[in-house]
């Protein structure tokens, strides 16, 4: 399962080809539109927060208002409500909005950062999830301690400490992130056509997570989760606006309680509860305007896992979610789930068939029956094949039902077909490696929901919008030298993405045929590395195309290509230091994220990390 | 096996046909307003800088969009409000950029900027004279309409002044705060607020006067708990002659009379798109009930954001801004409520000035 792995990773060849063992044993899971960001990338992103890690290392859009304010992504065309976000399996988009800031998710909390293109998991969703994976509870007698400060040319600092320690018990790692930010960079401003600093930009974010874990017996682990992260931004000016006195607070609390019980050889079962409090307050001093919404999200999932044979699994689950706004007490969505997931392997044809079923049920709508099927085939430990087909849905948000004033009590879930397909390669011709992840698909949501208005915004079920493209994600590296010290590397991301309204209940809507706004039909990032032993070097040239501001595509943000220079080395023998160095934008590229948002011209930052193993 | 990615990968592409990227780029263009025509205001959607200007060419029923830029070469704005013709300029008030733009009427060039007017809504002209209201301050800013020069601040009790309207040497200043019953009077001679009328009903926004020179005030915000009604005040007295209160659903905005003063129009809005109280209204001046029809009714799925009566031909135009997410449709219709023409504007068309 790790050969998505980027083969920059420090790990060597050798392990990489050991792994295929384990890729054989879970034919059925589909690699090929899974991307599992390298761990050390992790290493260099640890005192950023993940918007960055995300828009020069994956396919995935990310829309920036700036450098520290509102993030969101869209994954193959989809809106950002339609992508979950996980953490310990719980789907942490703020309840009230769907989306989830990845502005405010510090990249050094999490030990993996997993990008699932496709929507073949368990969790429902249209389209996509990110998942933002905690380190598995060992239980063996070691201690970990680490240490990472960042600076960055605009005025940005960041600190993150990590510390760990776990015996054949109990383990625990607790995570401290803290940073706070001027954001203060020179940009040209097409308004005053001249150059100008970005003022009121100030942000200061703090985030930590505990996770403990209590090993009960050896067929009984219970572990608990906490995530605190809270959040004070000022919004700068637009280009076009003379000045800013808006601001946010934002404070998110998350608890996960887990329990895994292996009742027998052929069965397991998971227990889990989670509560998510989201407490965002906005704050407009020029226009005397506050606004403040705070929600809460209660979840039980119950999981049953039976295996019956070495050729099938059969998944049991039932799930139940509360969420509500807080400050409008009567008015919450209430969810029972209830799915099945069958998977069969076909033993010697390297054929894996798995089935999904959903049956949910609301207090506020119908929901239809979610189902998936998912066939993949691996003709050889190298390469696999897979197609799938889904229907997914979307539920309204909390606000898209209740919001005061605008808010539509009658709106009906978004809802989804989806087919793709595609390939997952891994090829090795004795000092060159690659490794390549292709995929196509097709995807019709209908009910799509869209905010309405002008003074008064009302979202209505009105289009159907239909996406179809693919992506690509291709690593490849050769080592030369002494015991292989030296190597080139490459890498390439590759996402084409045609969504478009197929249809509208609007009269005369001029955006059918139209490419949705803020999706970029094409983007495209290369990369060419050199690396000796633990110390590398890499050069990314990133190109994003045109993205339309509005659906009948007459106004548009040009393209843009940024050029980045990344670098990592250790600074003692054991490595227990290590230095990374990033220059972006070198050539001072106007990039204009989103309209009235100019990122910055040549900054650079740098990173420190320290880390110390004990057993 | 060895190359079956490559073979795959050619496969994929071979599927899916590439699109060009490259938008159509845009013809140039600037009309002449030497002929009759209608200038509209594309108020465009917040916080995108998207305002600008089309013109509607009625001689040739052509009608020409990004006049603003193609002439200036830059964005006019965020969110248009009002536009005026005084003295061979337009001048336009930009709401969320805090500005007065002024522009030579004959070239459309940008003739001069006035800044520091903040959240501007309307404005009137008296005395060479332009008296400015803003929603967000409690101010009435004066301008000075030949040197483009804001001169002056008249302080208002609260802040959310909207339409205004001379009367003689009084300018009628509706509130559109919720916690308001009141229409203020400035004096445009001392400049200072010389009066105030009580009203009935909360957040009086739109104000017209009629052949009889009593004066017409709409209130409410349905969004805010505040009921709309439409009342008759006599111009010297300041009585309340008659007022029409609308049902609690209603959202009556943009209150307007024909050229001969003798029929009031407005539009309901309904943002759900629904049929009920959706469409442009009308009614006479000598009514005794609000009309229960719409004159014109919106489509379904759509609600009307502004419109314009051409004094000449009564013809009557109307926008539909299709939620602010694309470009509005212009529909002219004739004065028995035929459809004539549809036409494309920019986004968010909020008024029409018709030019002589």
């Amino acid at each position: 399962m790790y050969l998505t792995d980027n083969l920059n990773a420090q790990d060597s060849l050798s392990k990489k080809l050991k792994q295929v063992t384990i890729l054989a044993k879970k034919s059925s899971e589909t690699l090929a539109s899974k991307q599992k960001i390298d761990s050390l990338l992790l290493t260099q992103y640890q005192t950023n927060n993940l918007q960055q890690l995300l828009q020069l290392h994956s396919n995935v859009f990310v829309k920036n208002y700036g450098i520290s304010t509102l993030s969101t992504i869209s994954i193959r065309g989809s809106s950002a409500a339609q992508t979950s976000v996980n953490w310990h399996g719980v789907n942490i988009n703020q309840a009230s909005t769907g989306i989830t800031d990845f502005n405010s998710i510090p990249t050094g909390l999490f030990d993996g950062i997993h990008i699932n293109y496709g929507n073949q998991s368990q969790s429902s969703q249209i389209s996509g999830s990110i998942d933002l994976v905690g380190q598995s509870a060992k239980f063996s007698k070691y201690s970990q301690f680490q240490a990472s400060i960042g600076f960055e040319s605009l005025f940005n600092t960041a600190a993150l400490l990590k510390y760990e320690k776990a015996n054949t018990k109990f383990s625990n790692q607790t995570k401290l992130f803290t940073s706070y930010g001027l954001n203060s960079y020179e940009f040209y401003n097409p308004e005053t056509q001249q150059l100008e600093w970005l003022e009121h930009a100030k942000q200061y974010q703090f985030g930590c997570i505990n996770d403990f874990a209590f090993k009960l017996n050896a067929r009984n682990v219970i572990s608990m989760h906490t995530w605190l992260q809270t959040q004070a931004r000022q919004i700068p000016a637009a280009s076009f606006e003379l000045s800013s006195a808006k601001s946010e607070n934002m404070i998110a609390l998350r608890n996960v309680i887990q329990s895994e019980t292996k009742l027998s050889k052929k069965l397991k079962l998971h227990f889990q509860t989670a509560q998510i409090i989201d407490d965002y307050s906005y704050e407009d001093s020029l226009y005397n305007i506050s606004a403040r919404t705070k929600s809460i999200q209660l979840s039980t999932e119950l999981n049953l896992t039976l295996k019956p044979g070495r050729k099938q699994s059969i998944n049991l689950f039932v799930k139940a979610n509360h969420s509500q706004l807080l400050n409008i007490v009567d008015k919450n969505l209430q969810q029972s789930t209830l799915g099945i997931q069958h998977t069969y392997n076909f033993g010697e044809q390297h054929l894996s068939l798995s089935t999904n079923f959903q049956y949910q049920v609301t207090n506020v709508f119908d929901v239809p029956l979610q189902a998936k099927t998912l066939l993949t085939w691996q003709p050889r430990q190298s390469i696999q094949f897979y197609s799938s087909a889904s229907k997914a849905v979307r539920l309204p948000t909390l606000n898209e039902l209740y919001f005061t004033p605008g808010g539509n009590a009658n709106l009906l879930p978004e809802k989804s077909i989806n087919y793709e397909a595609g390939l997952h390669h891994q090829t090795n011709f004795g000092r060159f490696a690659s490794n390549l992840d292709a995929n196509i698909f097709h995807r019709s949501v209908t009910d799509w929901i869209v905010w309405f208005g002008n003074a008064i915004l009302t979202p209505r079920n009105i289009q159907e919008v239909r996406s179809k493209g693919l992506d690509l994600i291709w690593h490849g590296k050769y080592a030369f030298g002494v015991n292989r010290n030296y190597a080139l590397t490459g890498g390439a991301f590759y996402a084409y993405t045609i969504s478009t309204t197929a249809s509208s209940a609007i009269p005369n809507d001029y955006s059918i045929g139209k490419q949705i706004p803020y999706v970029p039909r094409y983007q495209a990032k290369g990369k060419l590395g050199f690396s000796y032993k633990n110390s590398n070097i890499e050069l990314w040239q990133t190109y994003t195309g045109y993205r339309f501001v509005t659906t009948d595509e007459s106004q548009y943000l040009l393209p843009y290509y940024t050029t980045n220079i990344l670098g990592s080395t250790p600074l003692d023998k054991e490595a227990h230091f290590v230095l990374n160095v990033k220059l972006n934008n070198i050539f001072n590229s106007y990039c204009e994220g989103v309209i009235g948002r100019i990122m910055p011209r040549r900054n650079f930052s740098l990173g420190l990390n320290y880390r110390l193993n004990s057993q | 096996m060895k190359y079956a990615h490559f073979i795959f990968i050619l496969f994929i592409f071979c599927c899916i046909s590439c699109v060009k990227d490259k938008p159509n780029p845009d013809v140039k263009y600037l009309p002449s307003v030497s002929s009759r025509g209608v200038v509209i205001l594309n108020e465009g959607s917040f916080g995108n800088n998207n305002a600008e200007i089309s013109y509607l060419d009625l001689s040739e029923n052509k009608l020409s969009n990004l006049i603003y830029r193609n002439a200036n070469d830059k964005s006019l704005g965020d969110v248009a409000q009002h536009v005026q013709f005084y003295e061979n300029h337009f001048f336009i008030l930009l709401n969320n950029s805090n500005k007065l733009v002024v522009l030579d009427a004959l070239t459309w060039k940008l003739k001069a900027t006035v800044s520091g007017i903040v959240s501007p809504r309307y404005m009137v002209f008296a005395d060479s004279k332009i008296f400015i209201s803003s929603l967000s301050q409690n101010v009435i800013y004066v301008v000075d309409a030949n040197s483009f020069q804001l001169i002056d601040q008249v302080l208002i009790d609260d802040k959310g002044a909207e339409n205004m309207m001379l009367v003689g040497n009084e300018i009628w200043i509706t509130h559109w705060n919720i916690q308001r019953k009141q229409v203020f009077i400035l004096n445009t001679q001392t400049r200072k607020m010389e009066d105030k009328i009580e009203l009935p009903y909360y957040a009086s926004h739109a104000i017209v006067q009629d052949r009889n020179d009593m004066v017409w005030i709409l209130a409410g915000n349905k969004y805010q708990n505040r009921r709309s009604a439409l009342m008759q005040i006599h111009p010297t007295t300041h009585q309340i002659i008659q007022q029409f209160e609308f049902p609690e659903e209603a959202e009556p905005i943009r209150l307007q009379m024909n050229a001969t003063k003798d029929t009031l129009y407005f539009i309901q809005v309904n943002y759900d798109g629904g049929a009920n109280h959706n469409g442009l209204y009308r009614m006479s001046i000598d009514d005794v009930d609000l009309p229960n029809q719409a004159f014109i009714a919106a489509m379904q799925n759509s609600y009307f954001w502004a419109y314009g009566i051409d004094s000449v031909s009564k013809h009557i135009f109307i926008s539909d801004p299709k939620g602010f997410t694309q470009q509005s449709s212009i529909y002219e219709y004739s004065n028995q409520a035929k459809l004539l023409y549809e036409y494309r504007a920019g986004i968010g068309a909020n008024q029409f000035l018709f030019t002589r």
